[in-house]
């Protein structure tokens, strides 16, 4: 029997508020149902006085306790500054809406749990119910913004003492949310749960300057500085299109020119840096496919004008503008008619939902998904296809920020229908679609316990879809492709499928979808996609 | 915990019963007549309304719809227009399925560990009995509106006729009544059933069910069993709606429990998480178009900046620039 969770846990000192037992886990189909690895890995006390786990023994931040109360109270007074601005118009015009709306009148009806993967698959643990986080900040609001009468709280049960641990605990648990919004989505009322949560990293971000340092730091701070959040600047990525030439030759027998920098093209492409880095395959897919099509495009070696992430999505606005704005000014100096993105999901949010707001003037420069230019190649004909060769089980996995968030939908599955004749869905898919468990920065976040986490819950439902999915099919000799658009979801699975050895006990392999394309070209005399890449 | 939440909310209610209670027994029932309606409608008129302008003064920059379907896009590819508007037309479809038939709640999922394997299976019965507490709710004060006017209209008495149409039992036993109490009791027993959910359950979500309970229950005791003076509750009644309010001579204590529930839902409800009734016409990640690819959503407040370009500034500064032995873009 579950320990019941109340507020009361968030706030003493020590001790854990849930503690995750892996038998509790949502059962993963076998033979992954004996799964012997110990699924989280468990700090060693050394780590645990550097770094606060008292949430649920993960550490996605690592905020380190203060060493004097003067230093606590000071933090306790910093977040609180913090969460004023959060409610007034003048300092977050931003979400303040949605944000209210959220806190003040959901009715607690409890539906959008089921809908969390991450509070499913852990066994239900109440700390992740997507509810949690808002009624954490509720009481907080009650106590220390409204300054409800202590009488009217004791009534209302509204009361919270905010400490230095109520605190840590109240950002470990804003990144225990990966920001999918199913729990939106099935909301009757519309409430959107998963921005709180990013409202609570925001706080903690743009008040006190706390955040994973994958995100930030090392993250959208070195994107300003270097170029690309992968450290990767624009001599490494001149190098890196060199050899991605190179290897189209050696694959394709074409020789194709990158095109880089090149003033008035019609098209800017801009992937995730990851791909220069982690999967060049998808670049080159991209290139022999543009290529190939005749489309008049260009790659930008600009700081940010490679590299589509925006991680301030995530966690903070400023950031987020920053970056937002070095994009298009990357597009503006090449006098490129519109920018597209490549196969990565929360750019697609920050490049095509929200950047409108934070761009002025001729730095307004249409940004589209590629998806559906790719749709439009391949459905034209313009590109010979032959599907036949890409006779292999094959399923989608659809990014959030493009089905959820834009109703991306039909597109990539025109494609695949097309050109995969082995093509299957999960369940569910496309608008209700799970996360792969990476979502808003965990796929990048390594630090401490935390992939271990990520693995065995947060990806835990998309693991099992994956496996449903090729149930017909579970000998690991017949290979399988999951096909996912986007570099954040592909970070994700190539560590799951890792950690649960589904290449050798499945066959299972990720990747884009214009690799599946460039396989299906006719005119290759070798299969684009090599099996031996997992 | 120390407080229990049902445990306090039950107090709270029994504190409103006692009080009525008290004041008819001692003949004492001007202020529920005259002052106490007039205070709790004014509270929820104002605090409604300031409610709802704080919303929506707070600005909607961003169009994060949840969408559930294809949004807009190539000419050939079909789109979604009720599940992802793209225009105000869709827009309108898909806030009144979400106010009309809580579309939304309809896709809510439940996932069961059957045999060691999860499965997901669609869950309607909040779905049902929520919409059914809604409507039979909406009908119910729709009928209650023959006492504010004189004579009825008769789009009332028609309602009236139709919620009785089955005429079973003396008086007619309306069907939105039973579908109130069906509604509230699924409401109510599936906070009290599960344990998750009822651990979880707030004072205040237990009080809202208990108090709207109490008004309904006190309103059937009323019609069936202790029937009260129609005469005087619709004089009342219009005393309030002409302001000339008037103290009728004998106030069943049903009636003034009744009263004293009602008032005490008017004047806590912009309180309350029932400000949903306000609120869920101005939720962002439902009213608004997904048309972020097809409109460009240029900033009202971007005004014309002033700006000094590096350009102008060079050309500004050129001879000094030199002069210091500083770099310059154009010699």
């Amino acid at each position: 029997m579950k320990k019941n969770v109340h507020v009361d846990d968030f706030t003493c000192p020590g001790g854990q508020v849930t503690e995750l037992d892996p038998a509790e886990f949502m059962p993963l189909p076998p033979p992954y149902d004996k799964f012997e690895k110990p699924p989280i890995k468990k700090l060693t006390d050394d780590q645990c006085k550097r770094m606060d786990a008292t949430l649920d023994g993960i550490v996605a931040i690592g905020m380190a306790p203060p060493a004097t109360p003067e230093e606590e109270k000071a933090f306790v007074e910093k977040f609180l500054a913090g969460l004023e601005k959060l409610f007034s118009v003048e300092d977050n015009w931003t979400f303040l809406q949605p944000l209210l709306h959220t806190l003040e009148y959901c009715v607690k009806c409890q539906i959008c749990s089921d809908a969390c993967p991450v509070y499913v698959s852990s066994g239900r643990q109440d700390i992740y119910r997507p509810t949690m986080r808002p009624e954490l900040l509720r009481r907080i609001v009650s106590t220390y913004i409204k300054k409800e009468h202590p009488l009217l709280r004791k009534i209302k049960g509204s009361d919270i003492e905010l400490n230095w641990q109520s605190l840590a605990r109240l950002a470990e648990l804003a990144y225990r949310c990966t920001l999918c919004r199913r729990c939106a989505q099935v909301c009757l009322l519309g409430c959107d749960n998963a921005l709180v949560s990013r409202e609570i990293r925001k706080v903690f971000s743009q008040q006190m300057g706390i955040a994973p340092k994958e995100i930030h730091e090392k993250g959208s701070v070195q994107q300003l500085r270097v170029g690309s959040s992968t450290g990767m600047n624009p001599a490494a990525l001149k190098d890196i299109l060199e050899f991605a030439e190179e290897e189209i030759e050696e694959k394709t027998g074409r020789k194709i020119k990158i095109p880089v920098d090149k003033k008035g093209a019609d098209i800017l492409l801009i992937h995730n840096a990851g791909e220069f880095i982690a999967w060049p395959e998808n670049l080159e897919a991209f290139a022999i496919i543009l290529d190939a099509a005749g489309v008049d495009w260009t790659l930008s070696t600009e700081i940010a004008g490679y590299d589509s992430v925006n991680y301030g999505v995530w966690y903070d606005d400023f950031q987020f503008a920053r970056v937002a704005i070095r994009q298009s000014l990357a597009a503006k100096s090449l006098g490129v008619r519109k920018i597209s993105l490549g196969e990565c999901g929360h750019a697609h949010k920050a490049g095509i939902v929200i950047a409108d707001r934070v761009l002025t003037g001729d730095l307004i420069i249409p940004r589209e998904s590629s998806l559906p230019l790719l749709e439009e190649i391949v459905m034209s004909g313009r590109l010979k296809l032959d599907p036949s060769r890409n006779d292999f089980p094959v399923t989608l996995h659809d990014p959030c920020n493009m089905v959820r968030l834009m109703g991306i939908v039909e597109p990539q599955r025109r494609i695949l229908r097309k050109i995969c004749p082995q093509f299957r869905e999960m369940t569910p898919h496309g608008v209700e679609n799970y996360c792969c468990g990476g979502g808003s920065g965990f796929a990048i976040t390594q630090s401490s316990n935390f992939p271990d986490w990520r693995n065995s819950v947060s990806g835990r439902m998309k693991m099992k879809q994956i496996l449903d999915a090729f149930q017909d099919v579970p000998e690991p000799d017949v290979k399988k492709y999951v096909c996912a658009p986007c570099s954040n979801c592909k970070g994700q699975f190539r560590d799951m499928f890792e950690y649960y050895g589904a290449w050798e006990k499945s066959g299972i392999l990720y990747g884009g979808l214009v690799e599946l394309i460039v396989n299906a070209m006719t005119d290759l005399k070798q299969p684009f996609i090599q099996w031996e890449w997992h | 915990m120390a407080v229990q939440p049902l445990g306090t909310a039950i107090i709270a209610i029994v504190l409103l019963l006692v009080i009525p209670l008290g004041a008819s027994a001692a003949g004492w029932t001007a202020p529920l007549a005259v002052i106490i309606p007039y205070a709790a409608f004014t509270l929820f008129l104002v605090g409604f309304v300031r409610r709802i302008l704080l919303w929506a003064k707070a600005p909607v920059p961003f169009r994060i719809t949840t969408t559930c379907g294809q949004q807009a896009s190539l000419p050939w590819i079909k789109n979604d227009p009720l599940d992802c508007p793209s225009d105000l037309k869709g827009v309108i479809g898909r806030m009144a399925l979400e106010i009309f038939l809580f579309r939304s709640l309809f896709r809510n999922t439940e996932v069961k560990i059957v045999g060691g394997r999860p499965v997901t299976g669609s869950a309607k019965w909040l779905w049902f009995f929520g919409l059914l507490f809604h409507w039979s709710l909406l009908i119910i004060v729709f009928r209650h509106l023959r006492f504010f006017s004189e004579p009825i209209a008769s789009w009332i008495n028609g309602l009236a006729a139709v919620d009785g149409f089955f005429e079973i039992g003396t008086p007619t036993l309306y069907l939105s009544d039973a579908a109130l109490l069906a509604g509230l009791g699924f409401l109510l027993l599936r906070r009290v059933i599960g344990p998750r959910l009822r651990y979880i359950s707030l004072v205040t979500d237990w009080f809202a069910l208990l108090l709207i309970l109490g008004v309904a229950t006190t309103g059937l005791l009323m019609r069936h069993f202790f029937p009260a003076d129609l005469l005087q509750v619709k004089s009342m009644a219009l005393g309030w709606v002409t302001f000339a309010p008037t103290v009728p001579k004998v106030v069943g204590t049903a009636l003034a429990i009744h009263l004293c529930f009602v008032f005490t839902l008017l004047a806590w409800f912009p309180f309350s998480k029932l400000m949903h009734m306000g609120g869920v016409f101005l939720s962002p990640t439902r009213n608004l178009a997904n048309d972020n690819r097809m409109n460009r959503h240029l900033n009202p407040w971007n005004g014309p900046v002033k700006v000094h370009t590096y350009e102008e500034y060079e050309d500004e500064f050129r001879e000094k620039m030199k002069l210091a032995g500083l770099p310059l873009e154009k010699e």
